[in-house]
């Protein structure tokens, strides 16, 4: 059985690891949460919404993934977002998955904020994305 | 009461001159309203109107998704279903297995329809009028 949100996930890893990106957060890029004590900036991602939106006999599917860049600073956490959106920014066919065509991908909302765990600050800011398969 | 959700199973097929394409993967919706017109002969001392069917006529309308490209419901499908070309459409609802009902007609293209929302999925609309007699009534023919 093809395990079509994991080949989504690895979809999205290998285009963020292959942007100008990687020189600021290196290969810190994580589904859904960050091992413990990694270091900042890095970028969390995880899909958040949406599945198969059974409109056409073609198995379409329509997903919202959120992506976002955690820093130590507000600065790191939009400077990161920043290399994200260039890296997800082109509208369509920015995904490679087998069997399918990424028909579009759009940023969304937006979003940021800051978490204080152990007295500790962890800026964040992304956006959401809505990302569109159709099987060829 | 039993419910019927549609279209899982669906077959549609234009056949032309160019042999037979396959445009069910696309579609979002197909309708297929057939209608008779009628002749008024209500009497002069009538006190209600009476009529008699004369005409039967259909004119089906398909709606999809175009990739923009060649196919599936790109270019080389859209060519095919320029105004004023004809073909037979063929649709069946639970598919061509047989027994399955099919249906049938003899169309000409009367309106051809992409369109182009921004940033959102382009669609392609497909007015096709019935020429003739129904090549296959799928309530009484099957495959």
């Amino acid at each position: 059985m093809t395990d079509f949100a994991g080949s989504v996930d690895a979809a999205l890893f290998s285009k963020l690891t292959t942007t100008p990106g990687t020189a600021f957060y290196g290969t810190r890029i994580y589904n859904m949460q960050a091992p413990e004590g990694v270091p900042r900036p890095y970028i969390i991602f995880s899909q958040i919404a949406g599945g198969n939106d059974n409109l056409t006999p073609n198995d379409s599917n329509d997903l919202t993934y959120r992506v976002e860049c955690v820093g130590a600073t507000r600065s790191d956490a939009a400077t990161g977002n920043g290399y994200i959106q260039q890296a997800l920014g082109s509208i369509q066919y920015e995904l490679t998955v087998t069997n399918y065509s990424n028909y579009a991908l759009q940023r969304q909302e937006s979003f940021s904020r800051v978490d204080n765990i152990g007295g500790t600050q962890y800026w964040r800011r992304g956006d959401n994305y809505r990302i569109r398969f159709d099987h060829t | 009461m039993p419910k019927y959700i549609g279209g899982t199973a669906m077959s549609i097929l234009w056949s032309d001159n160019s042999g037979t394409m396959d445009i069910t993967q696309q579609y979002t919706k197909l309708t297929a309203p057939w209608q008779t017109d009628l002749t008024e002969v209500s009497s002069g001392s009538a006190l209600a109107k009476a009529y008699l069917p004369t005409l039967k006529d259909m004119l089906i309308t398909y709606e999809g998704y175009s990739n923009g490209k060649v196919a599936p419901l790109g270019t080389a499908e859209m060519a095919r279903l320029e105004p004023q070309k004809s073909g037979t459409f063929i649709w069946s609802p639970f598919g061509t297995t047989s027994g399955n009902p099919k249906w049938a007609a003899f169309c000409y293209v009367k309106n051809a329809e992409p369109d182009y929302p921004y940033a959102d999925k382009v669609t392609f609309k497909l007015e096709l009028q019935v020429s003739g007699e129904l090549l296959s009534d799928g309530n009484t023919s099957s495959w």
